[in-house]
């Protein structure tokens, strides 16, 4: 992809099984033949390798290029994971990122939850995909 | 040669102005929206338009849309996280000319920009 790391699926968790604690997530709405949300989150480290990558330079603090990018990064993978699935009718949102030393995201219970895990060079990073409609 | 770069992540448009920037191109026009675009490409007509598919106001395929109802005949590349078959033949029937995937590499960009782009 156009960070050009290298990453590997560490773990797989479902239904809230594990809960993430990171410091930058983007959220995308998922609706039509599915409804939930695609979460992508991130360490502020990662975030700014991948803002580094993005940009060439590396901010110092989580600012409004960080979550730019963050946001940006959570519309590629929703994106290429509404192609994996394959079923027609899924519409994504915006990206919304919210930021926050060590926050947590939780579903609600009546969503189908899987939890990617994936390791990077810059730290792992996780996406959170919680729907209803499977 | 003048082209506008509509995307709602200016971190996007930034990378795609590098891109035009290495083939020469300088005089570009940004809109962070697709009604932002339809109102910088009535003000100011480009000779290329990059869009993305989802943005605030209006999407990138009303943009389309909208453009092509002028009578326009400015070459129009999608560049979108939408990759689904149906989107692509929904964004061509509209009226693009070419369609990048995100995520692209830098050649990617390049080699699409290389058959619109005269400096």
């Amino acid at each position: 992809m156009m960070l050009n790391w290298e990453t590997e699926l560490i773990g797989i968790h479902t239904n809230n099984a594990f809960q993430s604690k990171y410091d930058c997530s983007g959220f995308i709405g998922v609706s039509g033949a599915l409804q939930g949300s695609i979460v992508v989150s991130v360490d502020q480290d990662v975030a700014f390798a991948a803002a580094h990558s993005f940009l060439g330079t590396r901010p110092k603090t989580i600012n409004a290029e960080v979550i730019d990018m963050v946001g940006e990064l959570t519309n590629m993978i929703a994106g290429a994971s509404k192609d994996r699935v394959g079923i027609p009718g899924i519409t994504l949102g915006l990206p919304t990122v919210i930021t926050g030393k060590q926050h947590t995201v939780s579903f609600a219970n009546s969503a189908h939850v899987e939890i990617l895990q994936f390791s990077s060079p810059h730290g792992e990073l996780t996406v959170e995909i919680g729907v209803r409609g499977l | 040669m003048k082209v506008l770069v509509a995307d709602d992540s200016g971190i996007m448009r930034k990378i795609i102005i590098r891109s035009l920037n290495s083939v020469g191109v300088t005089d570009i026009v940004e809109a962070a929206n697709g009604q932002e675009a339809i109102d910088k490409y009535k003000e100011t007509p480009v000779d290329l338009i990059l869009t993305d598919w989802n943005m605030p106001e209006k999407s990138g395929l009303d943009v389309v849309v909208e453009i092509r109802a002028t009578g326009s005949q400015v070459p129009i590349i999608m560049v979108t996280t939408e990759a689904q078959k149906g989107q692509v033949i929904s964004a061509i029937q509209a009226g693009v000319n070419d369609y990048l995937t995100k995520p692209f590499e830098a050649d990617d960009l390049r080699a699409k920009l290389d058959k619109f782009v005269s400096v």
